[in-house]
């Protein structure tokens, strides 16, 4: 198998993509917490805004890692470009199978991201639905409706 | 080292700057908003409003050098690309060398930021 300057570039496009998506998914993330913590402090203690704002920092982490993790294996990746352009073959391979194991570490926190977020919508519609049944019993708890807080 | 070797960098360089475009406006509108509210809270508020700003404006300065050395990073790669077609291998191969070690530096950059962005989220949630 030929292992010269490029191939370490196969990896690059696949990268940088996955960076793109996951900069997406923090930002709508990060924008989602500021909202629901300025929500919270307007309406005060609020039962079900806590555990969506714990879970949603949750996730902030785990993508947080997911973003590092991926710039980690580009970086090898790049690591060992220039190894293999300075001449040495055992260095240049010995860092693009670790830039490999990182992105692949990348993708597992990547899918219990989605994981998380399915959870959290699933809570979600739960919720929902039980103050849908309280109200017909005419109860006044006051839940605040999170439309705005799904995320598509 | 072939005529396309360079342009190797080219897409992942590009993706990424376009990524940071859009961290850099949005940590640019943060500031702003929380510069409006600065005037309105004061006390233990204000400060934690102040750490913010200071930690988004060091975000920003970061994505700025990144951008920097992308920018050169994609510079020598065409430059690289136009002393291989003047048939001077010693040099491109210079050339070459030089982008892939900015872009490592970038890579760095992104990193840093990165550990920083978690941060600021973080701060406001102690309000």
């Amino acid at each position: 198998m030929e292992f010269d300057l490029t191939t370490p570039a196969l990896i690059f496009s696949m990268t940088s993509l996955l960076l793109l998506a996951y900069t997406n998914r923090f930002l709508a993330l990060a924008k989602l917490i500021r909202e629901l913590h300025s929500k919270a402090k307007k309406n005060g203690k609020d039962r079900i805004i806590d555990s969506q704002l714990a879970s949603l920092r949750k996730r902030v982490k785990v993508i947080r890692n997911m973003q590092f993790l991926a710039i980690l294996s580009l970086f090898f990746c790049v690591l060992s470009m220039l190894l293999l352009f300075f001449g040495s073959q055992i260095g240049g391979k010995v860092f693009f199978v670790i830039g490999l194991a990182t992105l692949l570490v990348s993708l597992i926190f990547s899918a219990i991201e989605i994981n998380l977020s399915v959870n959290a919508l699933n809570i979600q519609l739960s919720e929902s639905v039980e103050y849908n049944s309280t109200v017909d019993k005419g109860d006044e708890l006051e839940i605040i409706s999170s439309d705005s807080t799904i995320e598509g | 080292m072939e005529l396309t070797t360079p342009s190797i960098l080219f897409s992942t360089i590009s993706l990424l700057m376009a990524s940071y475009m859009i961290r850099f406006s949005r940590a640019y509108e943060l500031i702003d908003n929380l510069l409006v509210k600065l005037n309105d809270k004061e006390g233990k508020e204000q400060k934690c409003i102040r750490e913010q700003i200071d930690l988004l404006s060091k975000r920003i300065i970061y994505i700025r050098r990144l951008q920097y050395f992308a920018i050169f990073s994609l510079i020598a790669s065409t430059v690289s690309i136009f002393l291989l077609l003047a048939h001077r291998l010693v040099m491109a191969r210079i050339a070459f060398g030089l982008a892939i070690i900015f872009f490592l530096c970038c890579i760095l950059i992104v990193l840093i930021e990165i550990y920083y962005s978690v941060k600021a989220i973080d701060i406001n949630l102690k309000i």
